[in-house]
């Protein structure tokens, strides 16, 4: 009987609460759906950012393999560089052009080197062309200015050491000397551009 | 969706970063390099160089060259700075009509804002390039001394470059934030950041996770390069007591002296002395001349304890003018390249009298918080970082008592693993599940979480069902392990708290454990395969036998039967050795078994002989069948073994 009684008491209870009840289980649905709306979409991204991650780190893996060798290439670089030397030097040595015998080593040392720049070369490592060419600062680094009023200014006249690409990276660039012509300086000459250099010469 | 990325705008170099996952990594430019020269020049027919290039065409345009832009940034045309800067740089620095500091170059005026702008312009670019999407948003660091105006400048500069800057945060906090120090709790930071050029030192306070600059100090003219400048000096003055050759004059071996040095210092990081190799250096009249010099570490400290020494007062005055002791620093940061130098690392750690914060890459930290900071105001991290880590591996026991990892330890949660195991022996009707946790190779030498049967398993030869585990790990680290019979689809499974109280110290000792008996487990291992491989050639062999004894003669059955026996005596012993050689042998000896049965199979395709094909089908069958056994894993089984036994007797 008890019970009973409670039991309509709860339902009154209900009744009264009723609409309000209502009210809080449809914006309790409208907080569901829109956390559920939103997992959705943050899953959904989570699987694209997967997914365009692993198409990264491929890229990279392969990247890593083709120039993997990079460093140590560049460093090997000087083997090529001081080979070239010791024959110029040899070559050029007062004493020992009169020596008949220089031109074995000379050949030995030309063998090797030319052993080394085809092993290079099969790796995808090649020298690149810098004489007369015009100045590129992506392939060139200016070491000096030479006058010259017989070129174009910016043209490469000089190489003081050699560059190389690897495959088509930079790998070294080549240091050069540039031409520029040589500035006019005639008597009566007001020109705005020498007196802003002589200033700047100044300055420096 | 569109990233944050983060750029540490340097004066001599900037590096560009993006958070991946739950690391923030550097990108690589065009060039391949992961830093690019803070240098913008304008050629003649007004092309615009940014990075590299433009560095290398400076000796040939040095008045269109500009650099070191970020010392003007923001200050007005009078500041002491500029003034030093005008009468050094040698483009032109100009006032412009609100008096701030501007450029001049072939003809056209820029700020300091749309030069930095063209190198973040280069950062920005290079970021787009790794991610295949557009960058619309950044976060860019600056020095902690920077006003108000100098950061609006560097603003405006990522404006102009496209770029909404998301924030502004100081070099020293973005370092504190690629070690995580915001969340550590000690609360009071150092920052050292000796880069290429300057010297500078921050002290630091984090209160409810903002960073408060408390001092700054520092040295504007120092840095890596004075370090490399002693060396070449050093080089060149032993060379010229030897030869009376100035090498400082000849451009090329000056730029090879700089560039042994730099190779040289870096190396003396790691090694304790180098031998520096520069053949052909120069030549007089009596020949070709070369260098050939050993550099220890105790000298090249020697040729700048000055330049060090000169860090530590700028340390002293920021710690007065911050109001801390050196003993009241809970964290010391290590920023810029030549923080790798070991002497340096000591000096500091001396100072501050504690362990510096160096394992991230110095020249690239910067940018590294920059980019933890962008990832946090995008939202992602926060997501990331809640994400947990199962601390050690999860498997099951196998055939053998070995423990066979699903799971392995430090696999991010949740996740999901399944593998297709079967039976151990004939006809058995169920198989146990032992979960067990931990990193050492036998069972018993692991936790045992918990353990169910799956039974119901029908009648079938060893190897044949497939009992498909799966592991499944959910966020808050609750285990479930499943068995599914695939053939009858029964299933059974149990749930458990993987972490189960273990502490941390627990799981690192266990996680040692493992590392110490790394040896003897593995042996162990062996033995046990090593005799599980036994029993299968044995179970074969044997079947094979029984089935196409016949097509061998007399004698090879017998050599067949005694490898048997043999193989079955040494299983009896201890010795692995043994146990290896006999399955050897065995193998040896039933190899002229496999070689009739395929004999026999080829000349049975070959005619056409019904019966014979019916039984050339079956020796198919079969060997597939032994196929099968060898692939899959096996499940331990007492308890169903004793079973099983109970049921044939």
């Amino acid at each position: 009987m008890e019970k009973s009684d409670k039991k309509e008491e709860d339902q009154s209870s209900l009744k009264d609460n009723g609409e309000i009840d209502k009210k809080e289980q449809s914006s309790l649905e409208d907080k569901s759906e829109n956390k559920l709306k939103n997992t959705e979409e943050k899953l959904l991204r989570a699987m694209a950012e997967i997914e365009n991650q692993r198409r990264r780190f491929e890229k990279e893996k392969i990247e890593a393999f083709e120039f993997g060798g990079f460093n140590f290439a560049r460093e090997s670089l000087s083997l090529l560089d001081n080979l070239e030397r010791a024959i110029a030097s040899f070559t050029n040595d007062e004493n020992l052009k009169k020596n008949k015998d220089l031109t074995k080593i000379v050949d030995g040392l030309e063998i090797v080197m030319k052993d080394l720049v085809s092993i290079f070369k099969k790796n995808g490592i090649v020298p690149i062309e810098c004489f007369n060419k015009k100045f590129d600062p992506n392939f060139h680094q200016a070491m000096l200015e030479i006058e010259d009023n017989t070129k174009e200014t910016g043209t490469v006249v000089q190489e003081i050491q050699k560059g190389y690409m690897m495959k088509d990276r930079l790998l070294r660039p080549s240091m050069v000397g540039v031409t520029k012509k040589r500035q006019e300086n005639t008597e009566n000459t007001t020109k705005k551009d020498e007196k802003e250099s002589s200033e700047n010469e100044v300055k420096k | 969706m569109s990233r944050v990325i983060g750029i540490d705008l340097g004066t001599t170099n900037s590096c560009v970063a993006v958070m991946e996952g739950t690391q923030a990594k550097v990108l690589e430019n065009a060039e391949g390099a992961r830093t690019t020269p803070s240098v913008v020049a304008f050629g003649e027919n007004n092309e615009k160089l940014v990075g590299q290039s433009a560095k290398r065409q400076a000796v040939t345009n040095p008045e269109n060259t500009l650099f070191a832009v970020k010392r003007l940034i923001g200050r007005n045309f009078e500041d002491e700075t500029v003034k030093k800067d005008v009468s050094k740089a040698p483009y032109k620095i100009i006032k412009a009509d609100n008096n701030d500091a501007w450029l001049e170059s072939r003809g056209k005026k820029y700020s300091p804002s749309q030069i930095s702008a063209f190198i973040l312009q280069k950062m920005k670019e290079t970021a787009e390039k790794y991610l295949g999407q557009e960058v619309k948003q950044a976060v860019i660091t600056v020095p902690a001394y920077f006003n108000d105006s100098q950061r609006q400048a560097t603003k405006d500069a990522g404006k102009i470059a496209g770029l909404e800057v998301l924030r502004i945060i100081n070099e020293p906090t973005a370092a504190s934030l690629a070690y995580g120090l915001d969340k550590k709790g000690g609360k009071k930071i150092a920052v050292y950041d000796l880069g290429g050029g300057t010297f500078d030192v921050s002290i630091l306070e984090i209160g409810d996770g903002v960073f408060e600059v408390k001092s700054t100090n520092g040295d504007t003219f120092l840095g890596g390069e004075d370090f490399d400048d002693k060396i070449v000096n050093y080089l060149a003055d032993e060379f010229k007591k030897d030869n009376s050759i100035d090498l400082r004059t000849d451009k090329l071996a000056l730029q090879r002296l700089k560039e042994a040095a730099e190779k040289a210092k870096i190396e003396l990081s790691s090694a304790t002395q180098t031998e520096i190799n520069l053949p052909f250096i120069t030549a007089d009249k009596t020949g070709p001349k070369h260098i050939n010099i050993k550099l220890t570490r105790a000298k090249l400290e020697a040729l700048v304890e000055d330049l060090i020494k000169r860090t530590l007062k700028p340390c002293e005055t920021a710690l007065k003018d911050s109001g801390f002791s050196a003993a009241e620093i809970n964290e010391v940061v290590l920023v810029g390249g030549m923080t790798r130098m070991p002497k340096i690392v000591e000096n500091v750690k001396t100072f501050f009298g504690k362990d510096p914060n160096k394992s991230v890459n110095p020249d690239e930290v910067v940018a590294m918080g920059a980019a933890i900071q962008g990832g946090v105001l995008q939202g992602d991290v926060k997501d990331v970082l809640l994400l947990d880590v199962t601390p050690l591996s999860l498997g099951i026991e196998t055939l053998g008592g070995v423990s066979t990892k699903l799971i392995e330890k430090n696999t991010t949660i949740p996740t999901k693993k399944s593998q297709v195991f079967s039976t151990a022996e004939d006809n058995q009707p169920a198989v146990s599940i032992r979960v067990l946790q931990g990193e050492r190779e036998m069972a018993g030498d692991n936790k045992l979480l918990g353990n169910f049967e799956l039974v119901g398993i029908p009648n079938a030869p060893r190897g044949i069902p497939q009992i498909e585990v799966t592991f499944d790990i959910d966020a808050n680290g609750i285990v479930s392990v499943s068995a599914k019979d695939k053939g009858t689809g029964k299933e059974q499974k149990i749930q458990i708290q993987a972490s189960g109280g273990l502490s941390d110290e627990e799981i690192k000792n266990m996680v040692k454990d493992a590392e110490a008996n790394k040896e003897a487990d593995k042996k162990k291992r062996e033995t046990v395969d090593a005799r599980n491989q036994a029993d299968t050639i044995i179970h074969t062999t044997e079947k094979n036998l029984k089935e196409h004894g016949s097509k061998i003669s007399d004698a090879e059955k017998k050599a067949i039967e005694t490898g048997i026996s043999d193989l079955r005596n040494a299983l009896k012993g201890t010795d692995t050795e043994e146990v290896k050689k006999k399955t050897q042998a065995l193998v040896q000896s039933s190899m002229k078994l496999g070689e009739a049965i395929y004999k026999s199979q080829q000349k049975n395709t070959g005619t056409k002989d019904t019966k014979s094909n019916q039984s050339t089908k079956e020796g198919t069958d079969k060997n597939k069948e032994n196929v099968v056994d060898a692939d899959f894993e096996e499940v331990k089984e007492d308890k169903n073994d004793d079973k099983d036994k109970e049921k044939r007797a």
